[in-house]
């Protein structure tokens, strides 16, 4: 026994070696954090990739797909630039983009086409700016770059029970721009607490709606109240402006639904989380977004997805159908796929990544897996008639406002702002809510907008 | 007083158990269930079920569907009014008009194996109810599955017998070097003497002090300028050097009476069959509880597991596979906890395994003799 466990533990010891990567002058590699489904429709579009490189360019070129889990992605990307072992194009959260090019690690595509700009004003504008970074420079001025090509957008609707509003006889909230301008009373968020409260049965642990006390599901509402994140000072400095009156009506808006107890209480530490209270026929409306559709639907919950409600920052904005006044928002969220500065094949990545986001390629891929485009050429190419709701979370995309283009938004979210919207939750009054902003600003401008403010 | 007391500890004990046992139960039974049913507190399959009331109003498409609603507007006053439910025994639609009057329709399944029934209305609001009526075999398959399971084994893009071996040889070389090395550490502090022991002793102590996140950076550096990416030197080398491993030991060792040692040597025996002859035995216990925490710590490591491989690497590890389950905004919870029922398998057969040594591992020094 003795002896076999020796044997075994030197087999496995010296059988494992192995070296560093490489890889050929045709070959690219992708470090992607697709789901299963996604995963899969990828690798088609990258052998698709390569038949149509062969008969447009006639030479071979070979697309290596290696999948990552999402947890700790960057932390991996991070530490393989450090070891050299890097991909030659990494997908990654849009949020965490920034990281990067902070880190100088992301090509700037200006390089490689001069003409980007041009390209990139092809896609839905809050997908555009995710990776327009600007960038402050040794003179002071501040520079913007182009550091990836967006390949999904996401964004947050209202999800409603449709049996709790049949029950209690409360008319269903608009699902369109257009029933949103329609409708009567206003979908504002007196409306919106109106309806909460009608719903909330508290004896029977039914509530009207459940919240989450992170930044990026109550940026939607600061945008509904035109709320700057972060402006540019006289000095040509960063500096966030939270605590504004408008931020403080915003978080009060929403803090009033938990302080009248209309609100679930899903934000506390162990309480039952707003999606699972959802599923379970205990909250009436939640914020959520299209990456919910199918789990709801397998479930058997009676839904609807309507637009988040209008604030007073009415701004017009372009659809397919002109422009329109709107009061409503939603943050933005999703991928960006970026080509590392240590690529040997900078054109042959950008090649790629056009073709991926090509309006024929980019809809079958919306329309395989159910995703909002974000190729506005792909728009008339997506069979949104087979998914309602999926066209809701559409219309309220054209009303993102795009979310602030600062790093560590692991520290702004985490340590920073889910803290103080705890806060404000828990505050009681207006003057509360505007406390835990003002602590919020001080802790940004601390942690990461002074750092941002260095020249690079 | 004294049975009543003795029930109701007995009560709390297996309320208790319940209670720690529950994660195990949520665990297994979501590996069990369909796809979506994952997050719902459904436990207990229905054989009935009634949905709805939902709106119709004759002369305008029905106002939104569930996702088996097969409810359509046919003409300005005709509806058909159907469900997809291929398990069912039977189902019955209830439509009620506005006056509040009932009207049962029973439909018969077609071909594509929908209920269907074709309706004429006169104009004016109406809702109906569907209930559907199952089999108990109908109602446990339409809540329970081994398809998780299935997905999980024989899925060509998720490797999970290949993780599972790579997990169970990580943490078995890592467990059985680390014990080897920590007790043959603890031996020379417990029982040798040499110039700056304490000092040196000290100075391993120290670093339990930091956390070990520090450590990450400067191993990571040390395993790439070894080239031990991708390798399982690189998985296990950096964890052998187990302080409070050698620490735990050299505790235990400390009490062995010297004498035993003196008397070994007086019958001829060297320092190796000392230390395997005598101090191994006595010490079996703690090592058998320094294997299991070294084992189950591997066992459960993602990110240093994640960092030391590239994607390609054939060495990924199960928690770096479950993780996969786990995308940037949804779960599959269902395959997550299948694969986790796997998962949990070793760990579960090593405690059985080990369980004796374990207790008396934890009691040792609790029992004065």
């Amino acid at each position: 026994m003795r002896n076999f466990i020796l044997f075994f533990l030197i087999a496995i010891l010296f059988s494992s070696c192995g070296g560093a990567r490489t890889s050929a002058d045709n070959e690219i590699v992708i470090w992607e954090t697709y789901a299963t489904e996604e995963h899969d429709e990828f690798v088609k579009i990258a052998e698709d990739f390569e038949k149509w490189y062969k008969a447009e360019k006639g030479k071979e070129v070979h697309v290596r797909i290696e999948r990552l889990p999402f947890a700790d992605h960057i932390q991996k990307i991070k530490f393989a630039a450090i070891t050299g072992t890097e991909p030659d194009i990494v997908r990654v959260d849009a949020g965490e983009l920034i990281d990067l090019v902070y880190g100088q690690s992301i090509l700037d595509l200006n390089k490689v086409d001069p003409e980007i700009e041009t390209y990139l004003k092809t896609f839905t504008p809050p997908a555009r700016e995710t990776v327009r970074i600007p960038l402050r420079q040794a003179d002071g001025s501040v520079k913007t770059g182009v550091y990836g090509i967006p390949d999904q957008i996401t964004g947050v609707a209202v999800y409603y029970n449709r049996k709790f509003f049949r029950d209690k006889n409360v008319p269903f909230p608009p699902a369109s721009l257009k029933e949103l301008e329609a409708t009567s009373p206003k979908w504002d968020y007196d409306r919106f607490y109106k309806t909460a409260k009608a719903l909330t049965d508290s004896s029977q642990n039914i509530y009207g709606i459940a919240l989450n006390s992170s930044l990026w599901f109550t940026l939607p509402f600061f945008n509904a109240f035109g709320t700057d994140f972060v402006n540019v000072d006289a000095d040509g400095k960063f500096r966030c402006t939270l605590d504004s009156d408008s931020g403080v009506a915003a978080l009060t808006a929403i803090s009033r639904l938990v302080w009248d107890k209309i609100e679930a209480g899903a934000w506390l530490p162990g309480a039952l989380g707003a999606d699972r209270g959802f599923v379970n026929q205990k909250y009436a409306m939640i914020i959520s977004g299209p990456w919910n559709l199918k789990q709801f639907e397998n479930a058997g919950v009676d839904f609807g997805v309507a637009l988040i409600p209008e604030g007073p920052n009415v701004r017009e904005i372009e659809t397919p159908n002109g422009k329109v006044k709107v009061g409503t928002s939603t943050n933005v969220g999703g991928t960006d796929m970026a080509i590392l500065k240590t690529t040997k094949k900078p054109e042959l990545c950008y090649e790629f990544l056009k073709y991926l986001t090509s309006p024929k390629v980019h809809a079958r891929w919306c329309n395989a897996l159910g995703q909002i485009p974000v190729q506005t050429l792909a728009e008339p190419l997506v069979n949104f008639k087979d998914n309602p709701a999926l066209a809701v979370f559409m219309e309220q995309i054209r009303t993102a406002i795009p979310r602030p283009k600062i790093p560590r938004y692991g520290v702004l979210e985490g340590q920073i702002m889910v803290p103080q919207i705890d806060r404000a939750f828990r505050a009681g009054n207006e003057e509360g809510v505007r406390k835990a902003l003002q602590e919020a600003v001080r802790e940004i401008d601390r942690l990461i907008l002074d750092d941002v403010n260095i020249s690079r | 007083m004294r049975s009543i007391t003795r029930t109701l500890m007995f009560l709390c004990l297996v309320l208790g158990t319940i209670f720690v046992l529950f994660p195990f139960f949520w665990m297994t039974a979501t590996s069990l269930k369909v796809e979506g049913k994952g997050m719902t507190f459904e436990f207990i399959p229905k054989r009935v079920e009634v949905l709805g009331p939902f709106k119709l109003q004759v002369g305008t498409a029905p106002e939104g569907k569930m996702k088996n609603d097969l409810t359509e507007l046919t003409s300005d006053s005709s509806f058909t009014i159907g469900w997809s439910a291929p398990e069912a025994d039977g189902i019955t639609f209830e439509i009620t008009d506005q006056d509040g009057n009932k009207k049962i329709e029973s439909p018969s399944l077609n071909k594509d194996k929908n209920w269907i029934v074709a309706n004429s209305l006169p104009s004016g609001n109406y809702s109906y109810q569907v209930t559907i009526n199952r089999s108990w075999s109908a109602a446990w398959h339409s809540l329970y599955t081994l398809e998780n399971f299935r997905k999980i084994a024989l899925n060509p893009n998720y490797p999970f017998l290949k993780f599972l071996r790579n997990s169970f040889m990580v943490a078995f070389s890592t467990a059985f070097l680390t014990v080897v090395l920590c007790a043959l550490a603890a031996y020379v502090f417990a029982k040798k003497e040499f110039p700056g022991k304490q000092v040196l002793f000290w100075t391993f102590m120290s670093a339990m002090m930091i956390p070990g996140m520090m450590f990450m950076v400067p191993q990571f550096a040390l395993v790439t300028r070894f080239g031990w990416i991708n390798t399982i030197f690189g998985l296990v080398v950096p964890h052998l050097a187990n302080v409070f491993g050698i620490f735990m030991l050299r505790q235990m060792m400390i009490g062995i009476p010297d004498s035993l040692f003196e008397a070994a040597r007086m019958d001829g025996a060297s320092e190796a069959t000392i230390f395997y002859r005598i101090v191994v035995p006595l010490v079996m216990p703690s090592l058998a509880i320094l294997f299991l925490l070294t084992f189950v710590g591997q066992w459960n490591n993602f990110l240093w597991q994640l960092l030391v491989n590239t994607p390609e690497s054939d060495l990924i590890t199960l928690p770096v596979g479950l993780a996969m389950f786990r995308g940037q905004y949804e779960t599959q919870w269902e395959q997550m906890m299948a694969a986790s029922c796997f998962s949990v398998m070793p760990i579960v057969i090593l405690f059985l395994f080990t369980q004796r040594y374990l207790i008396e591992g934890l009691t040792a020094g609790g029992v004065k003799e």
